[in-house]
């Protein structure tokens, strides 16, 4: 009976101490939420007011605003996210497939992709910045995919690098013996047997394009902007309106919060990608 | 027949590789290689097109500026503090978590969460949370610290590092709990029979155990602390003046404020020189994990 209190007491304990730390991770995302529902009024009194009445005049005024568009940042946003999580999956599993099954040049591949993942990421801004703006695609949604799409390819080559290595060699060797050439082993062999890989790999190059804010705000100025440069744009000279820069954090904040209890499991694998198994 | 079935094996390997290859050539090495050669030239937006041959002038200069060794300084200042922190905090509450308990999954969800919020967001939401006349959280601190002026010149160092531990000590935990959940259940028990208590069981038989990951995920968030840019960019924009300017911004402000590329360009290649050597060193570690 004794042992029995004292695992109780325990389990207890252990549940006030998570508590406690989610809380203090968590206050910021929720006092933010908080905010994006306060009147201007509520939001400028002192001391801050943690029972109001909530509004959702914040809301309305990032999507109606004149001259700022925050659904076409969104818009932007999706669309660049998508397809360079596309152009990067279909770049990263031939690439993956050769690393794995041909071996040779591949490995200095993906010794330069995993270096990559490490510079200086201001090294690459500004001659990128000044090509673009030679070729005039300064304010293009195709300037920041291409960049977006050569951020998401390190992460998807090693997940893929890992899924294909998972994979039986035999099932291959079969296809080829029916006469397969490398394509069809690709698309109708490997392609299929990794699908639920692919998805989850593809969430987490969704949310890599989704949150980027240094190449999408450096390579876009009315046009292209993403939704995660927009929010920056309720700063100006004059003043800083922090309901609305309050509501659209939080808007732009939804899809990836969406990812992470929809795919927990396969980020926590791209995460540690790399170095778990170091 | 053979030899040219073995030919023909390494053309496909190579032909697979092409795609990754042009995309890495086009947008990294070439860009690159341009930015290596705008270093040893006078390049701003006006002469962009014609810019002038000044040698090593933009190096010269970098050296003898006095605002180049202090953005290093403060950043290397912050990588040793944040990643100690974040390292510390990580491991306890891996810890912490490495044992069963209710609403555990949902447990584990609710500490990434500030994880996958892009850390500009994070670092605009803590500009907002601390600000000085209207942040709810600089309010609720102020017992402690006795001012609101969190941003200001006395907090805004240790204001950046709690925003930064909270958007990235989940980075820590996960790698640390993933190689936790790893250790043997059974070695614990013996230990524990042995009668180690649980800090003894941590040092004397996880760490050990873990030690290789702990290593590699120190280096990586060495790395990517000394090079912080988006959450302080949006947090404190390098401010009050050049207070909080790392080095990240130091470059920022050369290309994208002063649009003195040649000289932002000599500065990002003095840093990628100098984090060259543990980088390689740390993507050997990663290879031979994934191999």
């Amino acid at each position: 009976m004794d042992a029995k209190k004292k695992r109780i007491f325990g389990v207890i304990l252990v549940l006030l101490l998570v508590l406690v730390i989610l809380i203090i991770f968590n206050i910021g995302v929720f006092t933010n939420v908080l905010t994006s529902f306060k009147s201007n009024v509520d939001i400028s009194s002192s001391p801050p007011k943690w029972i109001f009445k909530p509004v959702l005049d914040h809301y309305l005024h990032v999507f109606s605003k004149g001259g700022y568009n925050f659904g076409k940042y969104l818009q932007n946003s999706l669309i660049i996210a998508i397809i360079s999580t596309l152009f990067a999956t279909l770049v990263s599993i031939p690439a993956a497939y050769s690393i794995v099954r041909y071996h040779g040049l591949g490995d200095k591949i993906l010794g330069a992709t995993m270096l990559l993942r490490l510079m200086p990421a201001l090294a690459l801004a500004i001659p990128v910045f000044l090509i673009f703006n030679k070729f005039h695609l300064i304010d293009t949604h195709i300037a920041i995919i291409f960049m977006h799409t050569l951020f998401i390819i390190p992460t998807s080559l090693l997940l893929f690098i890992g899924y294909v290595q998972d994979l039986p060699i035999e099932i291959e060797e079969a296809a080829e013996m029916d006469g397969a050439n490398i394509i069809q082993v690709l698309t109708q062999v490997i392609i299929p047997v990794l699908r639920p890989g692919i998805a989850s790999t593809a969430i987490l190059g969704f949310i890599t394009s989704w949150n980027e804010y240094l190449f999408s705000g450096v390579l876009s100025f009315k046009n292209s902007v993403t939704a995660t440069v927009g929010t920056s744009f309720f700063i100006t000279s004059y003043q800083v309106e922090w309901g609305p820069m309050a509501a659209a954090i939080t808007i732009s904040s939804i899809p990836t919060v969406i990812f992470i209890f929809i795919a927990q499991k396969s980020l926590i694998r791209g995460m540690t990608a790399g170095s778990v198994k170091g | 027949m053979r030899r040219h079935r073995i030919k023909n094996k390494k053309i496909i390997g190579w032909l697979l590789l092409l795609p990754i290859t042009v995309w890495l050539v086009c947008f990294a090495l070439a860009p690159m290689l341009y930015g290596l050669r705008l270093s040893f030239y006078n390049a701003r937006i006006n002469n962009i097109n014609n810019p002038d041959f000044i040698g090593f002038g933009n190096y010269i200069k970098l050296f003898q500026s006095a605002d180049f060794g202090a953005s290093l300084l403060w950043s290397l200042r912050f990588a040793l503090i944040a990643t100690s922190i974040q390292m510390i905090l990580g491991i306890l509450i891996a810890q912490l978590y490495n044992r069963s308990f209710p609403g555990k999954s949902a447990a584990i969800t609710l500490f990434l969460l500030p994880m996958v919020i892009s850390p500009f967001l994070m670092g605009t939401m803590f500009r907002l949370l601390f600000n000085e006349f209207v942040g709810p959280i600089a309010y609720l601190l102020s017992g402690i610290t006795g001012t609101t002026a969190m941003l200001g010149v006395a907090f805004v160092n240790s204001t950046i590092l709690g925003a930064d531990a909270i958007n990235r000590t989940p980075f820590v935990f996960i790698n640390v709990y993933s190689a936790m959940q790893g250790v043997s259940q059974e070695l614990i028990e013996a230990s524990k029979v042995d009668g180690a208590n649980a800090f003894q069981r941590l040092i004397h038989v996880t760490f050990p155990l873990i030690s290789s990951i702990l290593w590699v995920t120190f280096l990586e968030k060495l790395l990517a602390s000394f090079l912080i840019f988006e959450l302080v960019f949006a947090l404190s924009a390098g401010g009050p003046g050049s207070f909080t300017q790392g080095i990240s911004i130091f470059i920022y402000r050369r290309a994208f404020q002063r649009s003195d590329y040649g000289m932002a360009s000599a500065a990002s290649f003095t840093l990628a020189v100098m984090l060259l050597i543990p980088s390689l060193y740390l993507v050997k570690r990663m290879l031979k994990g994934i191999k």
